[in-house]
């Protein structure tokens, strides 16, 4: 007699066998969540500690702490979507358990679901189970309101997401691979592969191509589930665009998902115990993962032995290709005698790697020495990296704070070229040809300078260069004399509305070497104007310490002068909103007169 | 009925089932017997639906097995090494089966265990080998299937357990429709309880026939001639697939009624001619020194 056998009844059976990961999972969960939580908020809550926390910063916290952007809740979630999919399918590795479930009168896509679902259901139950938990605690403690409870319910609607991806991600692992230590180290591949491909890739594009300013956007961040659903949580968390991460999210769940059904319905149950499920692919997986392997072991090479001499690069990469070669090989077959099959799989690596390596450290392409005509170029822009400006660091601090989250300016000299460029760009051109034929880099005489190009064709093209630092003076001379450069060295001295004035309410001024001092109202615009004029009128000689034209009266300052050892100072400007930015590296010596008396006079000590 | 069509299984470059064709007929049992490597756990596996034939299939009551469960709920498979889920017991094992074949008699499991001197609730862990194959003998028998796959099955079996399972095979047979295949190669274990025989050998089937035809059809025969020639003679009229002499005494194996190989020896007129018993053993090495396997080779 045959009658369907109940699915409810299967999954009641798998999870008999499972129940040990239920367990686990429980406290994992209870102790990271509702534990952890409670903990944090009674010790924030504890006047005696002298910290006081307002409602709002609890809140906060709860809503960081259950919400999007939790990294350690996100790594959680990542080791229970691996446990899972092992507990689920080891099976698969085994014959003798694929003796029995293969026997039996279920078809393998039921025995799938089967574990798939009582999985995925064991992990439902237990975190939310713990978020419950969460909840009463956060109304326990009186900081339960609407925006509370919305962002709970992101939070816990996104780690859903997280996990499902995720275990699909390892299910697909652990079907892929025939035992489960591989499909351990499976999912650590799918998981780093092409972040670690970017790290290698731009590596090498750094050595060979040394006028690359920019890192070469893989958009590896894409290639990996782990790296599209943290730009995901940085999307939500941030308030961000995050529609690609999104889309992205729902396309890899759903490819992740039909390959799962797929393997499952045509795995051969012969294959359990081999290294590879499949094993046709056994070759391209080993191009796949033995030539960026080998380029990593180039690089190591290339880097450990500080030469920096091409051949270590080379042979650093053949010895990794053969090593690793082996490796796999061992790996597939667990037989020494047969690490050295396949031997042209093994030159087709060598070969395309050694390509690479050579494109690459020897510029084949002419990246190096790339310039276009003069009639191709629209407009240029150049900043040194050690010149005027190039210490000055910004802060949009009205943004971070408004966000939740402290974001930091990208604090690199592309910034500065952004938004300038100047249409007689002669002597950066003739800067840019000098760079490109110096055979000196690295000297001691020598400054890196970047430039940007834009093209008449609209396209924006960057670049660093090595040029002396007479030649570079040269020209800054000249380019300084512009409004655009000195804007673009000191933002402050942009004829912007941010920058007048009359909207400042306070301003707190103070170096690495001084007490800062607060001023507020008139004193605080006044101060910020005469340091702005001042260091408008400053000559090029003078900011380079060339010409000491106060010479007398730092003669007159002496043992109370606010000078000693003052190179330079930090400014955090408010408006009537509040904190809206901090700048820090501005030049300020002897030479600021008006403004030094003016600070002293306030109260900025030494 | 079990059919199996022309079915083939490599593993990789090795070819272990090579076009197997073969009919099992319901109420017999069928004893599968092979050489080491001939394919016997291949070919249970292809008709228990473990494993893919890369051509031809295995029809169970006329249904292709593999991802079958209609066919798959009329066989229980009981492979060399079976596997128990951690700490089971005998009844956690029996309780899941009764999940999977609904037809599976709990309380007749039970007695039956006790039958055998096994604790029920007792982890399988500590049982011994031949305990834990009594265990999955008695799973296949009281799943209530109609086709008990057993690869190896009586290997670790006292002779009295093993006689007990066969008395319980014979009665289940009996009783209810119920076709057994045993694979195995000690072949007088399966002599007094198959009625019918699979020879499989490098992955072909060499014969399948019922035993007793078998036996009727191949002799042996010690005999004593006068002279040399007569006995040349005579070991060119015969289908002979074995000879072995000694001293003056000739022992033949030779395919034939009892009638036929008997009438041709009296011609003549041996000085002793007399019907020997034949094991299922003698037969096995005869059709397998015939096929090129030739056990000789391997002994010193």
């Amino acid at each position: 007699m045959t009658s369907r056998i109940s699915f409810l009844k299967l999954m009641q059976e798998d999870f008999k066998r499972r129940s040990w990961i239920a367990a686990l999972l429980a406290v994992v969960f209870f102790l990271a969540y509702p534990v952890a939580m409670m903990i944090s908020l009674d010790n924030m809550m504890n006047t005696g500690t002298g910290v006081v926390y307002s409602v709002e910063e609890l809140q906060r916290w709860v809503t960081d702490f259950l919400g999007a952007g939790s990294y350690v809740h996100f790594a959680l979630i990542i080791s229970t979507a691996a446990i899972l999919a092992a507990g689920e399918f080891s099976y698969l590795h085994s014959r003798e358990k694929l003796d029995l479930y293969h026997s039996i009168p279920v078809r393998r896509k039921k025995l799938f679901f089967s574990g798939y679902l009582t999985g995925a259901l064991m992990f439902l139950a237990v975190f939310a189970v713990c978020q419950i938990l969460c909840a009463l605690i956060v109304l326990a403690k009186g900081l339960l309101t609407a925006t509370v409870v919305y962002e709970m319910i992101k939070g816990v609607f996104l780690r859903i997401v997280d996990f499902i991806f995720l275990y699909h991600m390892c299910i697909f692992a652990m079907l892929f691979t025939g035992n489960t230590v591989l499909a351990a180290f499976g999912m650590i591949v799918l998981a780093v592969y092409g972040p670690m491909l970017s790290v290698i890739v731009n590596s090498y594009l750094n050595i060979g191509f040394y006028t690359m300013v920019d890192p070469v956007n893989l958009y590896t961040s894409y290639t990996t589930p782990v790296g599209i659903l943290m730009c995901l949580e940085n999307g939500i968390s941030q308030g961000t665009p995050y529609l690609i991460p999104t889309l992205l999210t729902v396309a890899g769940i759903a490819v992740f998902f039909a390959a799962d059904i797929w393997m499952c319905e045509h795995r051969k149950t012969e294959h359990a115990g081999l290294a590879l499920a499949f094993p046709k692919v056994e070759q391209i997986l080993k191009f796949l993962l033995v030539l960026p392997a080998s380029l990593l072991a180039g690089l190591a090479a290339y880097g450990l032995t500080g030469t920096e001499k091409r051949y270590w690069m080379f042979g650093g990469f053949l010895f990794g290709v053969v090593v690793f070669s082996a490796f796999m090989e061992f790996v597939y077959h667990k037989d020494i005698k047969m690490v050295l099959r396949h031997r042209l799989g093994l030159g087709i690596t060598a070969v395309t790697g050694l390509l690479l390596i050579g494109c690459v450290s020897y510029d084949w392409v002419g990246f190096n020495s790339w310039l276009p005509d003069q009639e191709q170029i629209e407009a240029m822009a150049v900043c040194s990296s050690g010149n005027f400006g190039s210490s000055v660091y910004q802060v949009r601090m009205k943004e971070a704070y408004d966000n939740g989250s402290y974001e930091n300016e990208y604090r690199n000299n592309l910034k500065r070229m952004r938004d300038t460029e100047t249409e007689d760009f002669g002597s950066i051109y003739e800067l840019v040809r000098e760079g490109i034929q110096s055979e000196d880099k690295y000297q001691d005489n020598c400054t890196m300078i970047y430039v940007k190009y834009v093209l008449t064709n609209g396209k924006e093209v960057y670049r660093c260069y090595w040029v002396t630092v007479e030649s570079y003076e040269k020209v800054e001379d000249m380019l300084y004399q512009e409004d655009w450069y000195r804007e673009m060295c000191y933002p402050i001295l942009a004829d912007t509305e941010e920058n007048e004035a009359e909207n400042l309410q306070r301003i707190e001024i103070g170096s690495w070497n001084s007490d800062t001092i607060v001023l507020e109202g008139e004193q605080a615009r006044e101060v910020y104007e005469c340091y702005r004029t001042e260091l408008g009128e400053m000559s090029v000689k003078t900011l380079r310490g060339e010409e000491n034209v106060l010479q007398q009266e730092s003669e007159a300052e002496t043992e109370d002068s606010i000078w000693n050892d003052v190179t330079d100072f930090y400014m955090i400007f408010y408006n009537k909103d509040g904190m809206f930015r901090k700048e820090s590296g501005y030049p300020f010596g002897k030479e600021f007169v008006k403004t030094g008396k003016l600070l002293k006079k306030y109260g900025l000590k030494n | 009925m079990i059919e199996i069509t022309g079915v083939n299984k490599s593993f990789g470059d090795q070819k272990a089932l090579d076009h197997i064709v073969a009919t099992i007929q319901e109420g017999s049992i069928f004893g599968l017997i092979g050489t080491n490597g001939a394919g016997k756990s291949t070919l249970l596996r292809v008709m228990s639906g473990v494993l893919k034939a890369d051509a031809g299939m295995v029809l169970v009551d006329g249904e292709d097995v593999y991802e079958n469960p209609s066919a798959k709920s009329k066989i229980f498979f009981l492979p060399d090494t079976a596997y128990y889920f951690q700490n089971a017991t005998a009844k956690t094992m029996a309780e899941y089966y009764k999940v999977i074949y609904p037809d599976f008699d709990m309380a007749r499991f039970r007695e039956m265990t006790a039958g055998f001197g096994l604790e029920f609730n007792r982890k399988l862990a500590t049982f011994s080998k031949g305990m834990k194959r009594q265990v999955s003998i008695l799973l296949g028998i009281c799943s209530g299937t109609k086709y008990l796959f057993c690869d190896e099955s009586f290997d670790g079996l006292d002779p009295v357990v093993r006689q007990a399972v066969k008395s319980i095979f014979a009665s289940e047979i009996m009783n209810r429709e119920f076709t057994p295949i045993i694979a195995s190669h000690n072949l007088r274990e399966l002599e007094d309880i198959c009625d019918h025989v699979g020879l499989l050998h490098k992955g072909g089937i060499l014969l399948s026939r019922d035993l007793e035809d078998m036996k009727y059809h191949i002799h042996k025969v010690q005999c004593v001639f006068k002279n040399v020639e007569d006995e040349e003679e005579i070991l060119g009229k015969l289908e002979v697939l074995r000879q072995e002499k000694r001293g003056s005494v000739l022992n033949i194996i030779a395919r034939g009624t009892k009638q036929e190989i008997m009438m041709e020896i009296q011609e003549k007129k041996p000085l002793l001619a007399e019907i020997l018993p034949l094991t299922l053993e003698e037969i096995f090495i005869s059709e397998t020194e015939v096929a090129g396997y030739d056990i000789k080779n391997f002994i010193s």
